[in-house]
């Protein structure tokens, strides 16, 4: 296969005689096929990469070979790669979390040969069952194997996803005739050397990174409220849609939801993103679908704005996004190069901000903190399995005392490790007969790592001179000509960071609105309700109602005065205010209660029910002392997954009788698991009592 | 861990990466791969150059009715399916060898040659693949009472620093082992199939885990049972072992053809536990030439086991020399029966150790080998045997090589 020959495939494949081949393009093509190398590919993202596997997996199937295997992270990319692929003519498919159902037919034709490039996650790669029973089987044949944003690999990389550990050491045993392709748009040297040592003989083809429509600024505006109130002056000023990142889900939604009361038309975007029109067969929400759907908004301009956390991430592929905002800072220059970089890739101009906050420092450290297991958690689950022949999760979660995200992300880390502690069988974890101790030093080194990482983004902040130039050199990019278009090259902003007043005393009021719904809990865990006898689900009549909590512990609106007020034993009157307002004026609730009782405490006996009193005066509702704490149980908050949250409430209440019949507001300070609530509210409605509203002051739950 | 590229291309010429599927080509018998590795050998090439340029080059030359060019390619071919299981099997705690490692079993070298498995799969300590030991083999299914003489046997032998040599298989091999494992002792399992899920078993983890236990396999780690499979993994137990112990044997299976086999080819002494199951196989094998071992634990010395006699009671000890049979070559060892143990012939009351030790090094270390494989080979002290190496090199019958330290015999001498 000749250069003018694999040229001929790709003008045959999109029926246009004056397409050619990009630079670098022909070279990695005849790498692969002609002398099945290993390469990596570090090339901008809209150079074309996806022209070289698809030429590629082309001329392997032309040879009578069998399917490439894409490995990609995200469902966005994959579904753009399809649709790129499907136009040169090659079947592509994927299967994946959300295509379950097609999934069946999907491998059919996979077993069949009629698939020529199939997408993968890497998590999928990671997945024993899809290898026996889709991988394997055609393995033999297998042509090529692609890794998209190789840079996942390193631990030096800033997207570093445990699940690639397994990639490499696949790859790194595929013998030396087997051809790989890695890509990636941003690695800097020490990220590729660190690849190729972790894979091993590999080439390398690098081209230059520079995005010329692209203008630059940063804003530094500490508190949130001015945030919000820039984001909404400066996003009706610009004509083309565009995307706003934001830190967490909860902020990707609370940005949202200020924005659309600014008449702007936007929607959150995030890993746990659903909405009721989006639903599996069986009625669950499918996040997925819904995912979908939003990129396909912003896509057709349907939307003015998306925002997202990093889950709208690599490879969505705009060509006519106007603008990219972030509202806090992301973690390192190469996420913010890859993120920002979505911004005006067909069009003239576009426009990137990158504000920061008082609060970016503290999520990073969050993250940070929590990016592995602690020791202990790894080693009792470690003991746990070495005495049995396998557990499930929720057996694990009923013989330790660790959440099931807590013991899933101690499964997560330990089961990528090579050789590894524990492997996965059917649903069972089993421990394997390899001795395990924590790796401190890789651990301390990949968090040091991402101090450094940190620190780099805030020199971003102050730089002085060309900020594209500070973001190339950054990524190891040797031509550092300014750009000309950034705000330090021009000397003026490119959008005013001067922010109305006005908008910001309303952003600071929409804050302190940012109360959430209480879920009510429905499912005990099997066996922890001895004395109370509560199994399976909880009858509708013994179910809390949706209840609400006024605010996220330590938050901008009334969180931090929470916390405050906690520490000093006394919850003030504008929290009983606040909470009055919420009650009366957004909540409203439907079977308006008659009454307030409250969570005792035997620690604090005056905290809550003093709150509690002088909520009930205020809202003109008798309180009445209806609970009584007769056990001294273990602190809830200790209790980390359902079962032990369960087992921990079990006779520590009663309910002193008669109770009165109307609906009851039940009253706490802190929400966590929510247990404790769903608890008394079935024992007040046992004892006779109306509906039951929950509502506390503050939440710790970490799933928000 | 990562394989060499020798080890790949082996690999990829002889194992399975998944359940066998219909049309494949299916991976190289030992045979078939003897002839083409010797072919290759002779060729001046390694297993390695077929995964380069030279590939085509290479098997053009090649004939062969069974493993031809053809099925040769396809099989190099699988570098996927290789990467996907190698990765499954290494996660797990397995490792691979082939006979080019440095750790590959010395014994299954020297007394099986041509027919020494290209590869093992294993998991735990794989210094305890030289050890030797106590092979102990019998049925699945044998009552109480040689249950319990298999569990003393397992005890006995640990508490004596000997190695435990069995199957894993249910019964005798398991509860030999696992006796051996509990009271500390050291133990080797060959398994003839699932030793994938062996590896991540609770019976055999602390032992794996502590490093007192070997677990290997010539099979795909994750084949299911099979007869064949069963049957042949018997000789790599008895040419691990030094001696070997048959609790109870039935007329005809697994234990039946393996202790024949072991009689023919006389690999290691093999010794049959007396049982008053009538319908037990034991009596036929020691007529065919296998001998009675004590029934009783506390008269049976375990030493004393490992020198065969033709012609005594099971109680005699070690120092009854009389008439051993070589227990420690092949036939094609270019040494006779004599050569090997001539010391033993005689009963003079003084018998020269020394000449005797000498006599065995021809053997042991055809190949370099270590102190701790010599000494664990003869069951010596390693200051008796220090000393007399010292003086077998100042005589020139055996060299010393370094970086690793091992000693060889001296063909020249």
């Amino acid at each position: 296969m000749d250069k003018v020959q694999a040229e001929q495939l790709l003008k045959t494949a999109l029926a246009d005689t004056t397409v050619t081949f990009r630079d670098g393009q022909w070279e990695a093509i005849d790498a692969l096929v002609n002398q099945n190398q290993k390469l990596l590919v570090v090339q901008r993202t809209g150079w074309g990469k996806s022209s070289v596997y698809f030429i590629s997996t082309k001329i392997f199937r032309d040879r009578g070979m069998g399917p490439t295997i894409i490995v990609s992270p995200l469902l966005a990319l994959m579904r753009n790669q399809i649709d790129s692929a499907r136009r040169l003519g090659i079947n592509a498919v994927t299967i994946n979390s959300s295509n379950t159902e097609e999934c069946q037919g999907v491998t059919q034709s996979i077993l069949n040969d009629n698939v020529d490039c199939l997408l993968i996650s890497p998590e999928k790669l990671a997945n024993d069952s899809f290898i026996e029973t889709v991988l394997q089987p055609i393995s033999d044949r297998v042509a090529l194997m692609v890794i998209d944003e190789a840079h996942c690999i390193s631990d030096w990389g800033h997207d570093f996803r445990p699940d690639y550990r397994r990639i490499v050491n696949i790859i790194s045993n595929l013998p030396a005739n087997t051809p790989v392709l890695g890509t990636t748009a941003t690695a800097n040297n020490r990220v590729v050397e660190d690849i190729q040592t972790q894979l091993g003989e590999i080439q390398i083809q690098r081209g230059p990174l520079i995005r010329d429509s692209l203008g630059l600024q940063t804003n530094i505006l500490p508190d949130q409220a001015s945030r919000l109130a820039w984001l909404a002056q400066s996003i009706p000023q610009i004509r083309e849609t565009g995307i706003v990142y934001a830190l967490t889900t909860r902020d990707a939604d609370q940005v949202a939801a200020w924005l659309r009361q600014n008449n702007i038309n936007a929607l959150s975007y995030h890993g746990k993103v659903t909405h009721p029109d989006f639903t599996f067969d069986n009625g669950a929400r499918d996040s997925n679908a819904y995912r979908q759907y939003l990129e396909e908004m912003l896509l057709r301009n349907d939307l003015d704005v998306l925002v997202a956390t990093t889950a709208l991430g690599m490879g969505y592929d705009k060509p006519d996004l106007g603008f990219v905002f972030h509202y806090q800072a992301p973690g390192s220059i190469v996420s913010y190069y890859q993120q920002v970089g979505r911004a005006g890739r067909g069009i003239d101009n576009a426009v990137g901000v990158l504000l920061s906050g008082r609060e970016d420092q503290d999520i990073h450290d969050f993250f940070r903190g929590t990016a592995f297991p602690a020791e202990y958690q790894v080693n009792e689950i470690l003991d746990v399995l070495a005495g049995c022949d396998g557990l499930s999760v929720p057996r694990l979660e009923e013989q330790t005392n660790l959440s099931k995200g807590q013991i899933e992300k101690v499964l997560k880390l330990l089961r990528v490790e090579n050789p590894a502690p524990v492997i996965k069988v059917g649903s069972q974890w089993r421990r394997t007969p390899v001795p395990y101790r924590m790796d401190r030093a890789r651990i301390a080194h990949l968090t040091q790592q991402r101090e450094q990482e940190w620190q780099e983004i805030q020199n971003y902040m102050e730089e002085p001179n060309c900020l594209m130039s500070f973001l190339r050199d950054a990524l190891d990019d040797d031509d550092l000509t300014p750009c000309g278009k950034c705000e330090n090259c021009l000397n003026e902003e490119l959008i005013s960071s001067v922010v109305d007043s006005r908008l910001v005393h309303q952003a600071a009021i929409f804050l302190k609105h940012a109360e959430r719904i209480i879920k009510p809990r429905i499912q005990v865990a099997s066996n922890a309700f001895v004395e109370y006898g509560f199994r399976g689900n909880l009858p509708e009549a013994l179910r809390a109602q949706p209840g609400r909590v006024l605010s996220r512990w330590g938050d901008a609106g009334w969180g931090k005065m929470v916390a405050d007020n906690k520490h000093d034993n006394h919850f003030s009157d504008e929290l009983v205010d606040a909470t009055v307002e919420l009650i009366q004026e957004r909540w409203q609730p439907e079977d308006f209660p008659t009454w307030v009782c409250c969570v005792p405490s035997l620690n604090h006996t005056e905290l809550v029910p003093n709150f509690a009193q002088r909520l009930a005066a205020r809202l003109g509702l008798p309180f009445v002392d209806a609970v009584e704490k007769v056990r001294v149980n273990a602190p809830q908050k200790a209790q980390q997954n359902r079962f032990h949250q369960c087992r921990n409430l079990d006779g520590a209440f009663n309910i002193e009788e008669p109770v009165p019949e109307g609906s009851v507001f039940l009253v706490d300070d802190i929400v966590d698991s929510g247990w404790t609530l769903t608890v008394l509210a079935a024992l007040l409605q046992q004892a006779g009592s109306g509906k039951v509203y929950p509502v506390a002051l503050a939440s710790t739950s970490v799933s928000d | 861990m990562k394989l060499t590229k020798n080890a790949q291309a082996t690999l990829l010429l002889t194992s399975y990466f998944s359940k066998p599927v219909k049309g494949a080509a299916k991976p190289l018998t030992i045979t078939e791969w003897g002839r083409f590795a010797h072919w290759l050998y002779d060729k001046k090439h390694q297993p390695a150059d077929l995964l380069g340029e030279e590939q085509q080059d290479i098997l053009s030359r090649w004939q062969d009715v069974k493993a031809t060019s053809a099925r040769i390619s396809e099989l190099l071919a699988r570098g996927h399916s290789l990467a996907l299981a190698v990765d499954k099997w290494q996660r797990s705690g397995l490792w691979i060898l082939t006979r080019a490692d440095e750790e590959y079993p010395k014994r299954l070298k020297q007394k099986l040659r041509n027919d020494a498995p290209p590869v093992l799969f294993g998991c735990g300590n794989k210094d305890l693949l030289n050890s030797g030991g106590i092979a102990v083999v019998g049925s699945r299914n044998v009552g109480d009472e040689d249950l319990m003489f298999t569990e003393g046997l397992g005890q006995k032998a640990a508490s004596s620093g000997i190695g435990i040599v069995s199957g894993g298989a249910r019964g005798v091999d398991e509860t030999s082992m696992l006796s051996a494992i509990g009271a500390g002792g050291n133990v080797i399992g060959i398994m003839a199939d699932s030793l994938l899920r062996a590896a991540t078993s609770a019976k055999w983890r602390n032992g794996l885990i502590q490093g007192n236990t070997v677990l290997i396999s010539p099979f795909y780690p994750e084949a299911g049972f099979n007869a064949g499979n069963a049957m042949s993994r018997n000789k790599y137990i008895y040419t691990l072992s030094d001696a070997a112990v048959v609790v109870h044997s039935g007329t005809k299976g697994g234990t039946w053809n393996g202790a024949r086999e072991n009689i023919k080819k006389q690999w290691v002494p093999l010794w049959i536990k007396p049982t008053n199951d009538t319908d037990a196989g034991n009596n036929v094998l020691v007529s065919e030439g296998a001998q009675w071992c004590s029934g009783n634990l506390e008269e049976l010395q375990l030493e004393s086991l490992f020198t065969q006699i033709a012609d005594a009671s099971p109680q005699d000890d070690m120092f009854s020399l009389n008439e051993p049979v070589a227990s420690s070559a092949s036939s094609s060892e270019a040494l006779t029966q004599e050569e090997l143990i001539p010391a033993t012939q005689t009963n003079q009351v003084s018998i020269d150790f020394y000449s005797l030790f000498i006599q065995q090094m021809q053997v042991l270390a055809v190949e370099p080998v270590n102190i701790i494989y010599i000494t664990s080979s003869l069951e010596l002290h390693k200051s008796q045997v220090t000393d007399w190496l010292k003086r077998s090199m100042e005589e020139g019958h055996v060299v010393k090589l370094t970086n690793p330290v091992r000693f060889q015999w001296n063909k020249g001498n």
